[in-house]
């Protein structure tokens, strides 16, 4: 990737410039998120709680990459910038990727948010198995990277708004609510952006065992393999066609 | 009259026939996010009886629908401002919070038309014929959505005007509303104040009245919700549009924010 330090420059200069719009989408995010964990409070199970927050957690992840990484060539390609950065020998998908810092500053605000309710309560965060859990967020991300440069992508081969390619979301919202076992876990974790999400969920009740680990972790590789492929590929047709529409500046 | 507000009507409708004409997976997967906030709902209550189902489905069309106009009206006066045809806009014989609003009402009413039908399968398949019925009240529910949400979403697209922002940056009122008006928790779930702040709402009418006619049951509640329903959402036009013309004549003063 080349000029990678002047795209997460930018991104965090963007991020500063918009602080206002990074902050109006960290607070939807948490209280989007707060209408299954106010369900998990009102419930009076502090486990529960946490398993539902730590599920939201994996959501928010998946969600917004589809937003703030698959968006941003759509945007980039509006404003007509894509050009340009191409001709400087700088790949669109590393400046979408740059959005990484957007993203987990979102997250970040967002989940802290979201924790609000279950610490108001006096429950102290639960995770039962913290190394699980650091692991399946790690793979989350990538995945959910590999996710939103897919829909990022797409968006320019077929001129479908990426927002509304990331049909998924709310899907995925309410099928990370379902109740799973500890037995389903090795099966769920080859499920891409889901199994991962399943592992951080479950990490705040017990112990992943090293089978559902390898599960994602295998599924990780895959997904970030097909993405970078996929990546290629498209951008090598567009090296021929050009980008799908017409800028404005 | 050139620039009159049924050209502006018509100018709305010929824009977005365009739109999904060029791109009718857009509007394929528009028509699919009925079903998967359905899904999102179904999880939420863990409700998977055939009446919960069939009175989700409606909740799912007047949500997405809230969503919608709260959004796209927005979006709509960013992406303008972006290009810079905001200015024009602002130029035309009619108040720029009429342009955008009665360009947005065919967008509207159509895509809640047609989320209506997209429902059509799953009212069919849980309740047969009397599916048919239900599916005359997503289409009626979806329609008369548009008196609330109007003046709503109105609101919301020029309040986003006064910053220099890139996205609609109050989308966060979106679940704040949904959470209010009772679409997702009953209104009796709520704290004394919201309740109170839930009775001047007129979605709050509207999702209980969607409620009591997929199951059926105290219908003769029905003409004091919809008089409920014109009387809030009235109020909320007229307030959004006052609030409206103040937001426009500050715009006007700075220049800069068009």
């Amino acid at each position: 990737m080349r000029g990678v330090r002047a795209i997460l420059w930018l991104h965090a200069l963007r991020s500063r410039r918009y602080a206002l719009t990074l902050l109006s989408n960290a607070l939807t995010d948490a209280l989007w998120a707060l209408i299954p964990l106010l369900g998990a409070v009102l419930a009076g199970n502090p486990s529960l709680a946490w398993e539902v927050y730590w599920a939201l957690v994996a959501w928010m992840l998946i969600a917004n990459s589809a937003w703030l990484v698959g968006s941003w060539l759509e945007y980039a390609n509006f404003l007509g910038v894509l050009e340009y950065h191409v001709h400087a020998g700088v790949s669109p998908v590393s400046l979408a990727l740059g959005r990484t810092v957007t993203l987990l500053t979102s997250v970040a605000i967002s989940s802290t948010l979201s924790a609000v309710p279950l610490l108001a309560a006096g429950w102290k965060p639960s995770v039962a198995d913290p190394a699980a859990l650091a692991a399946a967020l790690a793979m989350l991300l990538l995945q959910s990277l590999a996710y939103g440069t897919v829909l990022a992508v797409t968006a320019l081969r077929v001129s479908v708004p990426s927002a509304l390619l990331d049909i998924a979301s709310l899907a995925q919202l309410g099928a990370l609510l379902l109740p799973i076992t500890a037995d389903q876990l090795p099966y769920l974790s080859l499920i891409p952006l889901l199994g991962p999400a399943y592992l951080a969920k479950h990490s705040a009740l017990s112990g992943v065992g090293p089978a559902a680990l390898a599960g994602s972790a295998l599924t990780t590789a895959l997904v970030t393999a097909l993405a970078a492929a996929y990546t290629r590929t498209t951008e090598k047709k567009i090296l021929k066609t050009g980008f799908r529409s017409v800028g404005f500046v | 009259m050139a620039g009159g507000r049924v050209d502006l009507v018509r100018a709305g409708f010929h824009l977005w026939v365009s739109m999904y004409r060029r791109s009718k997976a857009a509007l394929l997967v528009t028509l699919l996010r009925t079903y998967l906030v359905l899904l999102f709902l179904a999880a939420l209550s863990g409700g998977t009886s055939r009446h919960s189902l069939a009175a989700q489905a409606l909740v799912s069309l007047l949500i997405t629908t809230t969503i919608d106009s709260m959004w796209d009206m927005a979006g709509s006066l960013l992406t303008q401002r972006l290009t810079g045809v905001l200015t024009y806009a602002a130029l035309a014989p009619r108040r720029l919070s009429e342009v955008v609003l009665l360009t947005y009402v065919p967008r509207y009413l159509a895509e809640a038309a047609l989320k209506a039908l997209s429902l059509a399968p799953v009212l069919i398949a849980l309740d047969g014929l009397d599916g048919l019925v239900l599916l005359g009240v997503a289409l009626a529910l979806g329609l008369l959505g548009a008196l609330p949400l109007a003046g709503i979403g109105l609101l919301v697209a020029m309040l986003t005007l006064l910053t220099r922002e890139e996205a609609p940056w109050l989308d966060w009122l979106i679940p704040i509303l949904l959470i209010l008006s009772g679409a997702l928790y009953p209104v009796t779930a709520l704290p004394g104040v919201l309740r109170l702040v839930a009775l001047l709402l007129p979605t709050t009418y509207l999702f209980q009245a969607a409620d009591l006619l997929a199951s059926g049951s105290e219908l003769g509640r029905l003409p004091a919700l919809f008089a409920s329903l014109a009387a809030t959402g009235t109020a909320a036009g007229a307030v959004a549009f006052s609030a409206a013309g103040r937001i426009e004549a500050h715009l006007y003063e700075k220049g800069g924010q068009l």
